[in-house]
C-alpha cells in the first residue's frame, strides 16, 4: 500500500497528471455536475409547461365539445316551444292544407333554423306518436312514425349515446353518411304538457366537432372515450375523424415515455396520450452522451498536454542528467513558445557560466603569468648585481647617504614586487613607479625627469597590482634608446566622466605611425585569452589584459604621438571593480 | 487575405441576389398579374360555395382574375347590404334587378366602357334587354341566359321550360303508347293508382310545381294572361287554371298526389321517383330526366324515365329577357378589371368555358357545333362529382343556347328527343311581358309582389281539399282574396302596357335591325 501511495504522490508530482486533475476536479467535473442539475430542471420544468399546457389545451377542447353537446339542448327547448309544430305533432290541424300551411310557413323555417344552430347538427328527427297528412312518404324527412325509432336505448327516455357506423343511426337511404354520430334523444310534449306528442332525435357529426376542436398542437395520439372503449381520433389529409376501425377496449397505459392527459365532455371524455419531452431514456441516453464527449475531449485534452509536456520533460531528463556536474546545453528540439524562451536562455546561461569559468582561468592564468613575469624581471640578476654594485660603488665612495637611499628604495620596491596581492591602490602604484625610476637612475647614471601628478581623489582609486611600473619602465626603456639627452617621464592622473585617466609621457625618441598603429590595434583587440603574445610588448598586453579583466573591456591602453616628441601612454581605468571577480580566490 | 476572398464574396453574393431575385420575382409577377373580384350571388340555392374546380382555375389562368364568392344567405341579404353599403365589386342576381338598375348603386357599363376604352361592342339585343330595366337609358347589368325565338328554332337543345318526367317502362307495361290530352293522362294517373298501389301517381318539386300542368291546359308560364277581348288578367284568375286547379283537386282525392309534395324541398322532392315510388315528376327540362333516369335504372335496368311528349294544345309561352344579370357596383375596387371580366365572360371563348370547360380537353365540338365531352366529364358525372370537380356553375354571360347545349350534350341517348322538337317548337318568349312588369309602378307593383308570396300557399289549399265544398270555398277565398288585393287595378295597368311594350320592342327591334 505504501509503495502504492507512494507511486501516486510520485505520479502527482508529474505535470501532465497535475493538468489532468486539474482538468477533472475544476472544469469535467463541475460540468457534468452543473449540466446535469442544469439540465435535469429544465427537464422537469418542460415537463410540468407540458403537462400544464396541454391538459389546458385539452381542457378547452373539452370544454368545446361539451358546449357542441350541450347546444343542441337548446335545439329540443326551441321545438318544444313551437306551437304549430306541438300542434302537427299532435294531429291538431284539421286538414292537410292546414297542416301544410303550418309546416311551409312555420316549421320547416324552425327546422332550418334549428339545424343552423350548431354546424356539427345533422339529423333532427321526430317520431310522432300521432298520425299527421304530411311526413308519410320520406319527403319531409324531418318527421317519422314512432315505429321507426329503432334505437335500443329509446327505451330509457332521454338519452345520448354515441353511434360510431351509419348502420348505427338513422340517415335516408339516398344519403352517404360516414363517421360517428352522437345521438341525443329526448321527448317533446304537448303544448299543456300532459303528454309525450313526440322523440326528438338530434344527431351531431363528431367528425365536424373534431375539425373545430382539432388540430391540438404537440403531436402524440388523441383518443375518444365512450364507455370505456378508446376509438383514435386520426388525420386524414386535412380532415379529423373517429376511427371507429380499430378501438381500444380499454384505456391506454401511460408510460415512462407518454404523458396521458383526459378530459371528460358529456357522455364522452377526451384522451390524449402524447410523447413526454424528453423520455427519461433519452435524458439518460442523452447525458451518457454528453459524458462520453467530455470523455473524449478529456483523452484529446491528455494527448494535447503529453505533447505539450514532452519537451518540459525531456529538458527536466536533461537537467536531472546533469546532476552537480557542469551544466551543459540543451539540444533536443526547441518550442517556439515561452518554453523555448527558458530553454534558449538557459543555454545561454550555460555559455555564459562556460565563458566566465574560462575567464576566470584565464585571469587566473594571466595573474600567475604577470606575478611570473614580475618575479622574473625583478630577480633578474643583472638588476639585481648592478643595483648591489652601484651600491657598493656609493658605498667604496663614501656616499653613504646615498647608498643607504639606494638601498631603502630597492627594498621598498622588492617589497611591493614580491607581493602577492591581487589589488592595489593607484596611489601604490604610483609610489612603486617612482621608486622603479630611481633604482633605475642608479643603476644607468642617466638623467631622468620623472614627475607624478594627480587629482586629489585619485591616489584612492582601486586597480590590479603592478600595472603602472611595466608602462614608465617601457617609456624609459624605449625612450632613452638612442638619446643622449636627459629624458622626461611626467605621470599625469586624471579623473574623467568614465574613470580615471593615467597619461604616462615620455619626450623620447617616439615610434612610427604604422608601429602606433599596429600597437593600439593589439591594444583593443587584446583579450584574456591571447596565446600568441610574442616577446615584444609582453608587459603591455599583460597590463591591458588585467585592467580589461579588472575593469572591462571598455578600458585599457592608449599610445598617442606626444608634442614634440615621444609617446603618451593612456591607460585607462575605471573607478570600480568589475563586480563578477568580487572575491575571487587568490592564489 | 482580402484580395484572395473578395472575389470569392463578391460571386457568393451574386448567387445569392439572384437565388433570391428568382425566388422572388415570380411570386410578385404572380401577386400582380392574379386580381380578386369580389361577387355576391343572390341564389340561396347555388350550389358551390367558392371558386374552385378545373374550370375556376382555368378562367383565373386566362383572365388573370379570381372571384371572391358571396352566396347569398337568403332572398333579403341582397337587401341587407344595400342597407348596410357591403356591396362587393359584382352582384349577379335574377331578383331585385329594378332595384340594382341605379347610378346611386352601379356603375353603367357604358360609362366603364368609355372610360377604360374598353373593346366591346355589347350585342344589341342584350343591350336592349338591359335597357329594359335601365331608369335613365344606360346599362347596369346585362342579363345572361337569353336566347331569341329564333335562336331557339336553330338548335337541337332545348329550352329550360316545365316538363314532366314519367315512368315509360310502366307505360309501356299498362300498354299505353301516347297520352294526348289531360283526360287521357288523368285516366293514366287513375290506372296506376289501381294497378301500382306503391307508386305515387304525381310528384313535383316545390320550384316548377305544377308548371307542365298550366302548359297543358293552354296557360304557358306567364303571369299574366291575355283575354280574347285583348285584356291582360292574372292567371290565376283564368278559367284555364281554374280548370286546372280542379283537375289536379280530382287527383288528390283520388289519391294521386300525397301532401308531402307541398312541403318536399327542391332536393328532396324527386326522392320518391327515382327511388320507384312514384310514376310521375314534375320539374323542368335539361338533364333533370338525365339524373332521374341514371337513379332509376341503378335500381333496375328496365326502368325507364322519359320526358312527356307535350299534350295537345299545351302552350310553352314564357316571358323571358334573361335569366341574371351582372351588377358593377359603386363600391367596386378595380371596375376595369371587373369590366374587362364580364366583357370576357360575354364572349364565345367565355362562354364556352364557363359552361362547357376546356376545349380540346373536357370538350370538342362536332360537326354541328354542338359540344362533346369528354370522358372525363361524362364520368364525373356519373360519379355526381361533376359539381365539385368542374364546378360549372360561374356563367355570368352564357347564352340559353350555349348553356341548352351543353346539358342536352351530357345526354347520351336522346330519350326524349321528340318531346324536345315538340317543346323548342311551341316554346314562345313574350319579353315586352317583362318589360312590362318590370316597368310597373310601385303600387302595382306591391299588388303584384303580395299576392306573388301568398299564391303558392292558397294554390296548395285548393289542391289539398278534401272534397268539392271544400274546394269552392277554398277556391272563393283566393279570388275574393285577389279582389281584396285589388288585383283589378294591376291587371287594368298590364292591360295598358303590355301592349304598349310590344308596341315600343317591335321599334327597338326594329331601329336594331333585329328579328
Amino acid at each position: 500500500m505504501k509503495r502504492i501511495l507512494a507511486c501516486i504522490r510520485a505520479c502527482m508530482q508529474k505535470t501532465t497528471v497535475r493538468f489532468m486533475l486539474f482538468y477533472l476536479v475544476l472544469v469535467l467535473m463541475p460540468a457534468i455536475l452543473f449540466i446535469n442539475v442544469y439540465a435535469g430542471n429544465l427537464h422537469r420544468q418542460a415537463l410540468r409547461e407540458q403537462r400544464y399546457e396541454k391538459q389546458e389545451a385539452l381542457r378547452l377542447s373539452s370544454q368545446y365539445f361539451s358546449r357542441a353537446l350541450e347546444e343542441i339542448t337548446l335545439a329540443a327547448d326551441t321545438l318544444q316551444s313551437s306551437t304549430p309544430l306541438l300542434t302537427l305533432l299532435s294531429g291538431g290541424y284539421p286538414s292537410a292544407a292546414d297542416e301544410l300551411y303550418a309546416y311551409s310557413a312555420y316549421i320547416q323555417p324552425l327546422f332550418d333554423s334549428v339545424s343552423s344552430i350548431h354546424p356539427a347538427l345533422d339529423g333532427l328527427y321526430l317520431y310522432r306518436l300521432y298520425p299527421s297528412f304530411i311526413g308519410n312518404n320520406g319527403l319531409v324527412h324531418n318527421l317519422c312514425d314512432y315505429s321507426e325509432l329503432t334505437y335500443p336505448r329509446a327505451a330509457e327516455g332521454d338519452c345520448a349515446f354515441l353511434a360510431v357506423s351509419p348502420e348505427q343511426y338513422r340517415h335516408r337511404a339516398d344519403d352517404n353518411p360516414t363517421g360517428a354520430r352522437y345521438i341525443r334523444l329526448c321527448s317533446l310534449y304537448s303544448s299543456d304538457y300532459t303528454q309525450i306528442v313526440a322523440v326528438l332525435e338530434l344527431q351531431l357529426r363528431l367528425d365536424d366537432i373534431l375539425q373545430s376542436v382539432f388540430p391540438v398542437s404537440g403531436g402524440g395520439q388523441l383518443y375518444l372515450g365512450y364507455e370505456g372503449t378508446y376509438y383514435p381520433i386520426v388525420q386524414a389529409g386535412d380532415a379529423y375523424h373517429l376511427d371507429v376501425e380499430h378501438p381500444l377496449a380499454s384505456k391506454p397505459e401511460a408510460s415512462d415515455e407518454t404523458l396521458l392527459l383526459e378530459e371528460s365532455a358529456a357522455e364522452l371524455s377526451l384522451l390524449w396520450e402524447l410523447p413526454l419531452i424528453g423520455s427519461y431514456g433519452e435524458v439518460t441516453n442523452s447525458f451518457l452522451l454528453m459524458v462520453m464527449l467530455m470523455l473524449f475531449s478529456l483523452a484529446v485534452f491528455w494527448l494535447y498536454i503529453l505533447y505539450y509536456t514532452r519537451s518540459i520533460s525531456r529538458f527536466s531528463r536533461h537537467i536531472h542528467a546533469t546532476g552537480a556536474g557542469m551544466p551543459k546545453p540543451y539540444e533536443g528540439a526547441i518550442r517556439r513558445d515561452e518554453f523555448g524562451d527558458v530553454v534558449r536562455e538557459y543555454n545561454d546561461m550555460t555559455r555564459t557560466i562556460e565563458e566566465l569559468i574560462a575567464s576566470v582561468q584565464e585571469a587566473e592564468r594571466l595573474k600567475n603569468a604577470a606575478n611570473y613575469y614580475a618575479m622574473t624581471s625583478q630577480v633578474n640578476p643583472h638588476f639585481m648585481f648592478n643595483t648591489l654594485e652601484n651600491i657598493r660603488m656609493h658605498i667604496e665612495l663614501e656616499k653613504y647617504d646615498d647608498a643607504s637611499q639606494m638601498l631603502f628604495t630597492l627594498s621598498r620596491f622588492l617589497r611591493y614586487n614580491i607581493s602577492l596581492r591581487e589589488e592595489s591602490s593607484l596611489e601604490e602604484e604610483f609610489e612603486h613607479a617612482r621608486h622603479y625610476v630611481l633604482i633605475y637612475q642608479y643603476r644607468i647614471h642617466h638623467m631622468i625627469s620623472f614627475h607624478i601628478r594627480r587629482d586629489a581623489d585619485v591616489p584612492s582609486i582601486r586597480c590590479p597590482v603592478r600595472i603602472l611600473q611595466p608602462i614608465v619602465e617601457n617609456s624609459l626603456q624605449h625612450g632613452i634608446t638612442g638619446q643622449n639627452h636627459p629624458i622626461h617621464v611626467d605621470v599625469h592622473a586624471w579623473r574623467g566622466e568614465d574613470g580615471v585617466y593615467i597619461d604616462v609621457t615620455d619626450d623620447g625618441c617616439g615610434m612610427s605611425d604604422e608601429a602606433m598603429a599596429a600597437l593600439n590595434a593589439r591594444m583593443e583587440t587584446a583579450n584574456l585569452r591571447r596565446q600568441d603574445q610574442a616577446e615584444e610588448h609582453v608587459g603591455l598586453d599583460n597590463v591591458n589584459a588585467r585592467i580589461k579583466y579588472f575593469y572591462g573591456a571598455a578600458y585599457g591602453l592608449h599610445f598617442t604621438h606626444a608634442s614634440p616628441q615621444g609617446v603618451v601612454c593612456r591607460m585607462h581605468v575605471g573607478l570600480a571593480k568589475l563586480p563578477a571577480l568580487k572575491g575571487g580566490r587568490s592564489t | 487575405m482580402y484580395r484572395r476572398t473578395a472575389p470569392f464574396v463578391r460571386l457568393v453574393c451574386l448567387l445569392a441576389a439572384i437565388v433570391l431575385t428568382l425566388c422572388g420575382a415570380p411570386r410578385a409577377a404572380r401577386a400582380q398579374e392574379t386580381r380578386v373580384v369580389s361577387v355576391f350571388i343572390n341564389h340561396p340555392w347555388f350550389p358551390v360555395q367558392d371558386f374552385t374546380g378545373i374550370i375556376p382555375e382555368e378562367i383565373t389562368r386566362v383572365t388573370g382574375v379570381t372571384l371572391e364568392i358571396t352566396v347569398a344567405q337568403d332572398m333579403q341579404h341582397l337587401s341587407r347590404l344595400i342597407a348596410q353599403d357591403r356591396l362587393p365589386d359584382i352582384v349577379y342576381t335574377s331578383t331585385m334587378l329594378e332595384r340594382m338598375n341605379n347610378p346611386a348603386l352601379c356603375y353603367s357599363y357604358d360609362e366603364l366602357l368609355e372610360r377604360y376604352d374598353i373593346d366591346w361592342d355589347i350585342p344589341a339585343q342584350l343591350r336592349a334587354n338591359a335597357l329594359t330595366y335601365s331608369p335613365d337609358g344606360r346599362i347596369y347589368g346585362l342579363l345572361n341566359n337569353y336566347a331569341s325565338n329564333e335562336d331557339w328554332q336553330h338548335t337541337t337543345a332545348v329550352p329550360m321550360t316545365a316538363s314532366l318526367m314519367i315512368r315509360q317502362d310502366i307505360l309501356d307495361a299498362m300498354g299505353i303508347t301516347q297520352i294526348r290530352t289531360v283526360d287521357e293522362l288523368k285516366d293514366v294517373y287513375l290506372r296506376v293508382k289501381e294497378e301500382y298501389p306503391h307508386l305515387v301517381p304525381l310528384t313535383f318539386d316545390k320550384t316548377h310545381r305544377f308548371n307542365f300542368f298550366r302548359c297543358c291546359f293552354g296557360l304557358g308560364l306567364l303571369p299574366f294572361q291575355e283575354q280574347e277581348d285583348g285584356s291582360w288578367i292574372y292567371y290565376a284568375r283564368d278559367e284555364r287554371y281554374l280548370a286546372m286547379l280542379a283537375w289536379l283537386n280530382e287527383l288528390y282525392r283520388a289519391g294521386c298526389m300525397i301532401p308531402d309534395s307541398f312541403a318536399a324541398t327542391d332536393g328532396n322532392a324527386s326522392r320518391l321517383y327515382k327511388t320507384d315510388r312514384s310514376f310521375s315528376f314534375s320539374a323542368c327540362t335539361q338533364n333533370t330526366n338525365l339524373y332521374l333516369h341514371n337513379d332509376l335504372i341503378q335500381l333496375d335496368e328496365s326502368y325507364c324515365s322519359v320526358e312527356l311528349y307535350p299534350l295537345d294544345g299545351a302552350c310553352y309561352d314564357t316571358q323571358g329577357l334573361g335569366w341574371s344579370a351582372s351588377f358593377i357596383t359603386r363600391n367596386a375596387r378595380d371596375p376595369e378589371t371587373c369590366m374587362e371580366l364580364l366583357r370576357w365572360m360575354y364572349s364565345d371563348e367565355g362562354q364556352h368555358l364557363t359552361e362547357w370547360g376546356r376545349e380540346g380537353v373536357d370538350y370538342v365540338l362536332d360537326e354541328n357545333g354542338l359540344p362533346v365531352f369528354s370522358d372525363g366529364v361524362m364520368e364525373s358525372i356519373a360519379s355526381d362529382s361533376y359539381n365539385q370537380t368542374y364546378n360549372p356553375w360561374f356563367y355570368f354571360g352564357t347564352s340559353a343556347i350555349v348553356e341548352a347545349e351543353g346539358r342536352c350534350a351530357l345526354q347520351e341517348n336522346q330519350l326524349s328527343a321528340d318531346a324536345y322538337d315538340e317543346i323548342r317548337r311551341r316554346y314562345r318568349i313574350l319579353p315586352w311581358v317583362t318589360a312590362a312588369l318590370a316597368q310597373m309602378p310601385e303600387d302595382c307593383r306591391l299588388i303584384y309582389d303580395r299576392i306573388s308570396s301568398s299564391i303558392d300557399d292558397y294554390e296548395a289549399k285548393i289542391i289539398l281539399s278534401a272534397d268539392e265544398a271544400a274546394f269552392q270555398r277554398n277556391l272563393n277565398e283566393m279570388l275574393v282574396y285577389l279582389d281584396a288585393l285589388q288585383m283589378d287595378v294591376l291587371e287594368a295597368h298590364l292591360s295598358q302596357s303590355i301592349p304598349e311594350q310590344y308596341a315600343q320592342y317591335q321599334q327597338r327591334m326594329k331601329e336594331m335591325d333585329l328579328p
